[in-house]
Parts: structure tokens; C-alpha cells; sequence
């Protein structure tokens, strides 16, 4: 239970992350390999996109 | 949902916006409103901060192992009262003596010891915090603090700290130093702004106070102070020469004041035979030689960052590629400096670079002994890592924030990946076999009360080694290859297997030797060369 709510979170982050790294206008290229990151790393990969990842509107 | 737009949110390239100036002294003027928006993001950060290391080390942390010392350390503090102190100060370091004392007597186990090592990773992610609040007060951008703060989490020394139980006190000793230079730089900003001395004073004593202590618990970390000043020595570009040589000399002058201190406490605890001196503590008579080790092994060690030196040589090629990448973004990151900020600028770059890696290590250079572990070289390293994040924020001044950003990210996530691997691959998992060898053999003991049954352990020898690479004490290395560690991690594990039998050492017939002798019985036979077959090739 206590794994499945951490999961739950972490997969919410994810998604989130996810969905600004796609509106943010940053170029195709970058889109994709922060997607990875976030993807391959979802815990390690969302804190580095929060701390240097492209947001909603910006590059 | 969006995100944060706050000092959080800051993508690299992007002007430094200060994340409260708590650090080195808080704005008067901040109000309250603000200060609750900066608390919110201050716990966001602080809790990120926390959670890399944690994530990191996780695996290593919960592994159950123990590593050379821990055994006999935590057989003496439950046993012998006062020997691990009395060991470590004649070693002139009674405050991590009692720290260690403390904490291996509230351990009544080896699963026990990851209770240590989980206090050695939250003090690296309170370091972490520390740094990046800090680094921004002193100018940095908050992308560039968070890459530092980050990386000083996952260099090897932090490897090595976060996972040897003993390492916690090593972590505490920076933390300690670190929050010493923000003391102290709070006290020297405020004599500079000529104001009142009613708050430098006592300030700047604390931070005498904390690096006095740093220093009786453990030298090499205690110059972790060197690692802020070297932050501060390239943020703070308007300083003139001379106000800048004038701003390091104070600091040095505290660190000296403490260390001289710290010296002559001991000395007079020698004197008054409260400790006995180790013929160990002694001062190095040949420098040239120790200058030309520094340079060979503990300078590349430092520079290489994340690639480990290897004592088999196998991985020399990428070590030496590390080492030599890193020293050319050094020097690129020198003519930078003085072709963007002049001449002045670039000498006192190459000043610092010289002289502070140097000073951050000068407790092992000073010392007769050469020992170049990775514990040894973590504010060496810090120093280094200042230098070269702002060498390559340099070079790449031109290229986008998005590309600036992917390129932190991505260094970021190799030295995280590096970390884990290091960390539970070379340590945690080849410690973990040895100890499941010796508590295996510790289980087929019958424990009779008319015969004490007998026991022998062939100890190993480093051709058993289970990894391919091996660095001293630290990584790859075995426990169990010396006389008295296999001993003492029997006891402890007939110890943990018989929590409620007070004198279990009295129950049974323990030897250990490289053969096993061929005219005697044993009714256990525990073969350390068994380690063998868990050899992996990395």
C-alpha cells in the first residue's frame, strides 16, 4: 500500500512534468530527451526537470 | 497544473534571482509574506535536495553489510566503553571517537548499521541544502548552486561516506565547516558594511567555535570551509584584487586560528596524559616527495570526479581521459575569465585554483602519512567541482538555456547513475557476500553446554577480491583478508544470532589463519576464498 501511493505520486509528477515539457517551446529534439529522462529515471529525472527543465511557454 | 514560478523554476542561463538571502545574513527588510513564500520553496527545495542522495544510496543503505571497522567497532562500544575514543583521539580526533561511540552503541547489530549509514546520506542531502542556499547568497545562479549542491551528494568521496557506517561523522564534519564560512562571512559582510560589531563578533567566534570542532572530529573534512570560499572567490567578480585578497585572508586566517586551536587542545591532552599520542600523528619532513604524490595520486583522484582510480589499472584509460578532460576545462575556464573579465580576474582564478585545492587537502600534506582515499579528498574535490562548474558555464555561455539545461541534466543523471553503481556494486554487495559467508558458517554452529564446538575461517586474500576493480580500503576491497576482521565478524555474528546469551564468546573455539591446519578437527570450517565464485566483471 505504502508503495502504490509512492508509485501513484511519483507517476502523477511524471505526467506533469511530461505534459509542460511538450507545451514548453523548446525545440523537438530537447522535448524528446527530457521525455527520456523523466521516463528512464522517473524520480531522479522529475527532480532534475523541476530544477533545470523547460516549462509551459518557456524554452 | 503548472509549475512554480519561483527562484525554483529558474532554467539555466537565466539571471541569478537570490533565494532569500538567509545566507550569509537575511534581509531586514523581507517581509513577512515573502519569508512564507520563501519557507514554502524553501522546504520544496530542501526536500528534493534530501530525497537525490536518498535515492541514490538507498539500495547501499539498506544492504546488510558491515566494512572492516564497523565489526570491531561495534563489538568495543557495547563491550569496551571508552576504547574507540581513546583510539581515535590519540588518532587526535576524540569528538568523532564519541560520535562513533555513540552511535555504534545504540547499534546492536550489523542490520543495524544502516541506521548510520541512512544519517551519513541525510546529512549529504543537508550539505546539499546548505551549499545551494549559500552558493546563491554568494552570487551563483540557482541552476549553477543546484549542480554543485547535487554533485558534492554523488562524488566518490560521498560514496564512500554514505556507505561505510563510519562515515556519518565525516558528513557532519562538513556540514559543520560548511555553515562555519556562511557564519563567518555574515560577521566579516556586516564589519565591512561598517556597521555595529555587536552581531560580527559573536559570530564570527561561532564560527571558530564550529571549525574548531570540525577540526577535533575530522581534519580532512574540516576543510570542507575551502569549498563555499572558492564559490565565493568566483562568484564575486566586482571585488577588486586587493579587496578579494583581503576577504580570503580573513578566512584563512580563521580556518588557522581553529586548526591552531584544535592542535594545541590535543597537545595539552597528550601533555596531561588524558590520551596517548599515535606515533602516526606526525609532521611530513620530505616535501618535495609529498608535493610530487600529491600531484600523482590524490590531485588525479579529485580531478577524475566520477571516474575511480583503480588499483589494478584496469580502467586507466577513461581515469586518465577524466583527469585530462577536467584539467582542459580548467584552463579554458582561466582564458575565459580573462578574456571576458580581464586580466586581474584571471589571475586571481588561477590564484585560487592553485593554491585552494591545495590548502583543501593541506591536513594530509602537512601529515607524514599518504594516504589518498576518497574520504581524504572531499573538500579538494568540492574546490575542484566549484571551479570546473564555472569553467564550463563559461564555455557555454553561447549555446541556448534549453541546451544548457539538457547538459546539466545529463551530467547530473551520469553522476547519479555512477554513484548507485559505485556505491552498492563495489561496496555494499562484495562486503555483503563476505558477511553472509561468516554468518552462514556462524549457523551451523551448535552451541552444547558440555563441549565448545570449534571453528576455523580460512581467511581470503586479494586474489578473492569479487569485483574488477578496486581502489584501497574503499571500493571493491575485502574485510575478511587480515588476521583479526574474519574474528571479529564471527563474534558479531554469534552475537546477532544469539542476542540473549550474555557471553557467547565463552561457548565456542574460534581460529583463523590463510590454511587450514591439516592435524586438527573443526566442526565448522568457514572458506573465505568462497568469495570467489561471486566475482563479477565490473
Amino acid at each position: 500500500m505504502r508503495y502504490s501511493l509512492w508509485g501513484i505520486l511519483v507517476l502523477i509528477a511524471d505526467v506533469w512534468a511530461i505534459v509542460n515539457i511538450l507545451q514548453s517551446s523548446a525545440q523537438t529534439g530537447n522535448k524528446v530527451l527530457w521525455t527520456v529522462l523523466v521516463i528512464v529515471l522517473p524520480v531522479f529525472g522529475f527532480i532534475l526537470w523541476f530544477f533545470l527543465g523547460p516549462r509551459t511557454g518557456r524554452a | 497544473m503548472s509549475p512554480p514560478e519561483s527562484p525554483l523554476s529558474e532554467t539555466v542561463g537565466a539571471p541569478a534571482v537570490p533565494l532569500t538571502p538567509a545566507l550569509p545574513l537575511p534581509a531586514a527588510h523581507t517581509s513577512v509574506r515573502s519569508r512564507r513564500r520563501v519557507g514554502v520553496h524553501g522546504l520544496i527545495l530542501a526536500a528534493l535536495l534530501m530525497l537525490v542522495p536518498l535515492l541514490a544510496y538507498q539500495s547501499t543503505t539498506f544492504h546488510e553489510f558491515g566494512l572492516r571497522d564497523d565489526y570491531s567497532n561495534l563489538r568495543e562500544s557495547h563491550e569496551e566503553l571508552g576504547k574507540v575514543v581513546t583510539f581515535c583521539a590519540s588518532h587526535a580526533r576524540p569528538i568523532y571517537g564519541w560520535l562513533l561511540q555513540a552511535s555504534y552503541g545504540a547499534t546492536s547489530s550489523v542490520r543495524g548499521l544502516e541506521w548510520m549509514r541512512l544519517g551519513a546520506v541525510l546529512l549529504l542531502g543537508a550539505l546539499a541544502y546548505l551549499m545551494c542556499r549559500g552558493l546563491v547568497a554568494l552570487g551563483w545562479s540557482f541552476a549553477e548552486s543546484v549542480c554543485i549542491a547535487l554533485l558534492l551528494t554523488l562524488v566518490p568521496s560521498a560514496q564512500v561516506m554514505a556507505a561505510w557506517a563510519v562515515g556519518w561523522p565525516y558528513v557532519f564534519t562538513a556540514v559543520l565547516a560548511a555553515g562555519a564560512f556562511f557564519v563567518a562571512e555574515g560577521a566579516f559582510q556586516t564589519l565591512r558594511r561598517g556597521e555595529t560589531s555587536r552581531i560580527a563578533l559573536p559570530a564570527a567566534l561561532l564560527a571558530l567555535l564550529l571549525m574548531g570542532v570540525s577540526a577535533l572530529t575530522y581534519q580532512s573534512s574540516a576543510l570542507f570551509y575551502l569549498v563555499p570560499l572558492a564559490g565565493g572567490l568566483i562568484a564575486q567578480r566586482s571585488r577588486s584584487a586587493r579587496a578579494t585578497l583581503r576577504w580570503g585572508a580573513m578566512h584563512l586566517m580563521l580556518v588557522a586560528v581553529a586548526l591552531a586551536l584544535a592542535y594545541a587542545v590535543m597537545m595539552s591532552l597528550y601533555d596531561h596524559g588524558v590520551f596517548v599520542k599515535s606515533a602516526r600523528v606526525a609532521f611530513e619532513h620530505d616535501w618535495g616527495a609529498k608535493l610530487a604524490w600529491f600531484v600523482s595520486e590524490p590531485l588525479p583522484n579529485a580531478l577524475s570526479m566520477f571516474v575511480l582510480n583503480d588499483d589494478h589499472q584496469r580502467g586507466r584509460a577513461p581515469f586518465l581521459l577524466a583527469v585530462t578532460l577536467a584539467g582542459l576545462v580548467l584552463i579554458a575556464g582561466i582564458v575565459l575569465e580573462w578574456r571576458r573579465h580581464g586580466r586581474e580576474r584571471a589571475l586571481i582564478w588561477l590564484a585560487g585554483l592553485v593554491t585552494l585545492p591545495l590548502l583543501a587537502f593541506a591536513i594530509s600534506l602537512v601529515a607524514s602519512e599518504r594516504y589518498a582515499t576518497y574520504r581524504t579528498i572531499f573538500a579538494m574535490t568540492g574546490v575542484l567541482l566549484c571551479f570546473l562548474v564555472a569553467s564550463v558555464t563559461s564555455l557555454t555561455a553561447r549555446w541556448s538555456a534549453g541546451a544548457r539545461g539538457l547538459l546539466a541534466a545529463s551530467a547530473l543523471a551520469a553522476a547519479f547513475l555512477t554513484a548507485q553503481h559505485h556505491a552498492f556494486a563495489l561496496i555494499a554487495v562484495p562486503q555483503g557476500h563476505e558477511w553472509q559467508l561468516i554468518l552462514d558458517g556462524a549457523k551451523q554452529v551448535r552451541l552444547k553446554p558440555t563441549k565448545r564446538p570449534s571453528i576455523f575461517a580460512i581467511a581470503s586474500s586479494p586474489a578473492d577480491v569479487s569485483t574488477a576493480s578496486i581502489y584501497h580500503d574503499e571500493f571493491g576491497s575485502l574485510s575478511s583478508n587480515s588476521e583479526w576482521v574474519p574474528k571479529e565478524m564471527f563474534k558479531r555474528a554469534m552475537h546477532d544470532l544469539h542476542p540473549d546469551i550474555a557471553d557467547v564468546e565463552a561457548r565456542y573455539q574460534f581460529a583463523t589463519g590463510t590454511k587450514l591446519p591439516s592435524n586438527r578437527h573443526f566442526d565448522v570450517v568457514i572458506d573465505l576464498h568462497r568469495l570467489r565464485r561471486f566475482y563479477l566483471d565490473y
